[in-house]
């Protein structure tokens, strides 16, 4: 083997291991939340976390000081730990399905316990119910079905409101020559620099006095100001890599400004635009300070997220619930306009 | 030429556009009459019918577990019983008044019942965002609210809010600890010199610190302290006083054992640590203590508050319910409150959500033997029979930076072991130059 083909070899080792490294950094905190969504309350607060949560459990009954005893059988240390000593089958189920994810009705525990005037203790294996946060999520929410449909909703008008004004304005910016054009472009980003916080309270009491309270399209106009600037300049830039001799030669051979626009320029325009939709995406999907205030009857996910995560510090079993769910139309829309993106990671090609 | 226009067309519509979404719209002239659209908006804004529904929106029960169990034990039986659907919705006290706000200054009021934190008692009645219920109140025979948070839920003889969910200090500990109590304590009885001989025996013995407090900044570590320096017969919040200087011995002498656990400056709250087991011994809010007690009521013990010369210190703690001014629903708004704090439901609620002190007189005669009814039992004794202060946050510019004050003095002192008395001065001008 020559010294080339060894160097070759050993770029190519270390571009793997450096991709893996990458891969491994990004996916172990997906897969971490992930796998903490499943875990049982008991579990989120063990030390450390455990990597993967459990599918059944081992539960003891005994006589106890108060009633009967609770108590769940623990790898770890190879030994039950002690969670409940009381008389009353309501509150342990309760405490089971709250605290284990183990569903029992009140009836099934007292049968079981009936066992220990015969013995001294009742063993039993116990299947997890692996959705309960998601469960809990989604019954502490009530609103959550609808807040999802209504937030996609908002997301895609802030779409289309950006896109059609700071797209236009984009276009404008790229192909016209005119005076104070590079203080204008620059100045259209100072919408952005203020913080949310300071302006939500005026824009909501705006919106409210133009009746669009609690109304989605209020909220996408809220969100579409920040998101005008960022498509404005994302799209100048895109139409300022698209050649204008593109453009000159369709009309040499016939066709309208409009069909040149829609046929030429358009589709080579796709990636920049997929990338600004997927940033009006973001800021309209996660944004939650204005819709908080803003809604009421008609909350938005994240809202809804929000007030059922908001109490929730710690328990990042319930966290990380609310946090997949977040994130499941986030990544199913980046999966839909994917090719678009990747196309402008490699620039626009002609 | 042409193209030029074209562009400068484009671009004012954009700056147009931008200008219209910054600016406030004309006032309406003051003698135009009361435009008619309104009651239009009005419509629009709500589309469940307003009278089947009651907008209730909370700072409390804000733990998922705590808000299952309003909703499906609490709410759902009114539901049912009225035929109504209630709107429960909880948010953090700034929000909640910044909602409030623009349903007021908008005249498109949704809200029909709050619940507001103390500290934040006196914005809510001073803006007139919260109706008088004096009368209402005087209406129910059957209950009696503690009158010791009076000062907040009153103002200039009305009253504006009901007390719901009171919060004192307790001790909790995780039985690991208890072999280290120090020879003939009683945790019922606990002094706070005898507490910080125990947190010193634990760190010898274990090799590591095991109390924990809020360590980072803004949270709970004022009020932890308040309560000892009441204590030994401080004000709340003093910081040089000799009664005061007293309770930063305590905490100091911990610290000089390094009795806290390591990751102190990173907890804000004793719930993690305690269920955790990273720490087994805290003073902390009875409600967040019944949290982590009914997580597993075999591993932990509750006891009131350690006791000084003057006697059991506690910060006291309560959120009020209230009924916002022009709510949509106020028959029915009066027709929750007077469900809602009826004595059996206020110590339901209790119970079920951490052990909250049921501020109604007639709800202790519903106490039982449970844990959680021990967990209640104990607040109430701190709560009638300790030295309880309430959070002066009005009479401070920004009670946040107050809390810094005394956060700064538990990473450089209290950590450190010492108290410096030069330190203390300094930091009390500090919160002296705060003062309104």
């Amino acid at each position: 083997m020559n010294l080339k083909s060894m160097k070759k070899k050993a770029n190519l080792a270390t571009i793997y291991i450096i991709s893996v490294a990458i891969i491994f950094t990004i996916l172990i905190p997906v897969y971490f939340i992930f796998s903490i969504s499943f875990l049982s309350t008991r579990e989120a607060y063990q030390y450390p976390l455990p990597l993967f949560p459990e599918l059944r459990s081992k539960i003891k009954l005994e006589n106890g000081e108060r009633g009967v005893l609770l108590s769940i059988y623990d790898k770890r240390n190879d030994e039950y730990e002690t969670l409940l000593d009381t008389t009353d089958f309501k509150k342990m189920s309760t405490y089971m399905r709250v605290n284990l994810s183990l569903n029992y009705t009140p009836e099934e525990l007292e049968e079981k316990s009936k066992l220990l005037l015969t013995q001294t203790q009742v063993v039993f294996k116990a299947g997890k119910d692996v959705m309960h946060n998601y469960k809990t999520f989604f019954q502490v929410t009530r609103d959550a079905v609808p807040a999802l449909i209504r937030s996609i909703q908002i997301a895609i008008i802030t779409i289309l409101i950006s896109l059609s004004i700071g797209g236009t304005a984009g276009y404008t910016l790229a192909r016209y020559q005119f005076k104070g054009k590079h203080t204008l472009k620059f100045s259209i980003l100072f919408v952005r620099m203020f913080p949310g916080v300071a302006i939500a309270m005026p824009m909501v009491i705006i919106l409210a006095n133009m009746g669009l309270y609690d109304q989605p399209l209020g909220l996408s106009l809220v969100y579409s100001i920040g998101s005008i600037a960022l498509t404005t300049w994302i799209t100048t830039s895109i139409f300022l890599g698209i050649p204008v001799e593109l453009e000159e030669a369709a009309q040499v051979f016939g066709a309208t400004k409009l069909r040149t626009f829609i046929n030429i320029t358009l589709p080579l325009a796709l990636p920049g635009l997929a990338a600004s939709s997927m940033y009006a995406f973001l800021g309209a999907w996660n944004e939650t300070i204005s819709a908080l205030i803003l809604t009421q009857f008609k909350p938005t996910f994240a809202v809804v997220v929000y007030q059922a995560l908001y109490g929730s510090t710690g328990q990042v079993n319930l966290t990380a619930a609310g946090g997949i769910c977040m994130a499941i139309p986030t990544l199913i829309f980046t999966f839909i306009i994917r090719k678009y993106i990747n196309q402008m990671w490699g620039d626009v090609s002609v | 030429m042409k193209r030029k226009r074209i562009a400068l067309f484009l671009v004012f519509m954009l700056a147009g556009i931008g200008l219209l979404a910054g600016c406030t719209p004309a006032e309406p002239a003051a003698e135009e009459p009361a435009p008619e659209p309104e009651v239009i908006i009005e419509e629009k804004i709500v589309e469940v019918p307003i009278n089947n529904t009651l907008v209730f929106s909370s700072r409390l029960w804000s733990v998922p577990t705590e808000q299952e169990f309003v909703i499906n034990e609490i709410l759902k039986p009114f539901e049912e019983e009225h035929g109504v659907k209630i709107n429960f919705q909880v948010m953090d006290d700034t929000t909640m008044l910044q909602r409030a706000q623009v349903q007021q200054e908008t005249d498109h009021v949704t809200t029909d019942v709050i619940i507001a934190y103390v500290a934040n008692m006196p914005d809510w009645i001073n803006k007139g965002y919260v109706t008088d219920m004096t009368t209402l109140i005087g209406s129910w025979k059957d209950r009696h609210f503690s009158t010791t948070f009076e000062a907040n839920t009153n103002m200039g003889g009305k009253q504006y809010f009901i007390p719901v969910g009171a919060d004192v200090y307790l001790t909790l500990a995780n039985k690991k600890a208890l072999p280290y109590l120090p020879a003939g304590a009683d945790m019922d009885t606990l002094t706070w010199e005898q507490y910080a001989d125990w947190a010193v025996a634990i760190a010898e013995g274990e090799g590591e610190g095991k109390v924990v407090v809020t360590g980072i900044p803004m949270k709970s570590w004022v009020y932890q302290f308040g309560a000892a320096a009441l204590s030994y017969g401080a004000g709340f919040p003093e910081i040089n006083t000799p009664e005061a200087v007293e309770a930063w011995k305590i905490y100091s002498k911990i610290g000089a054992a390094d009795g806290y656990i390591p990751t102190v400056l990173n907890v804000d709250n004793c719930i993690d640590p305690m269920k955790r087991e990273e720490a087994w011994l805290t003073v902390f809010h009875n409600a967040r203590a019944g949290e982590v007690y009914s997580s597993n009521e075999t591993k932990f013990v509750l006891a009131p508050a350690p006791s000084g010369p003057a006697g059991i210190g506690s910060i006291a703690g309560v959120s009020g319910f209230a009924i916002m001014k022009d709510a949509p629903n106020p028959e029915l708004a009066e027709t929750f409150l007077e469900y809602i704090t009826r004595p059996d439901i206020q110590l339901k609620l209790s119970k079920g959500t951490g052990g909250f002190i049921p501020p109604v007189e007639e709800a202790l005669d519903f106490l039982g033997n449970e844990p959680t009814d021990e967990v209640i039992s104990k607040a109430i004794l701190v709560l009638e029979k300790g030295r309880v202060s309430g959070v002066p946050g009005g009479d401070f510019q920004d009670w946040g930076a107050v809390k810094q004050v005394f956060d700064n003095l538990f990473e450089n002192m209290v950590l450190k072991g010492n108290v410096d008395q030069a330190m203390l001065d300094a930091a009390n001008a500090e919160m002296d130059a705060l003062r309104k």
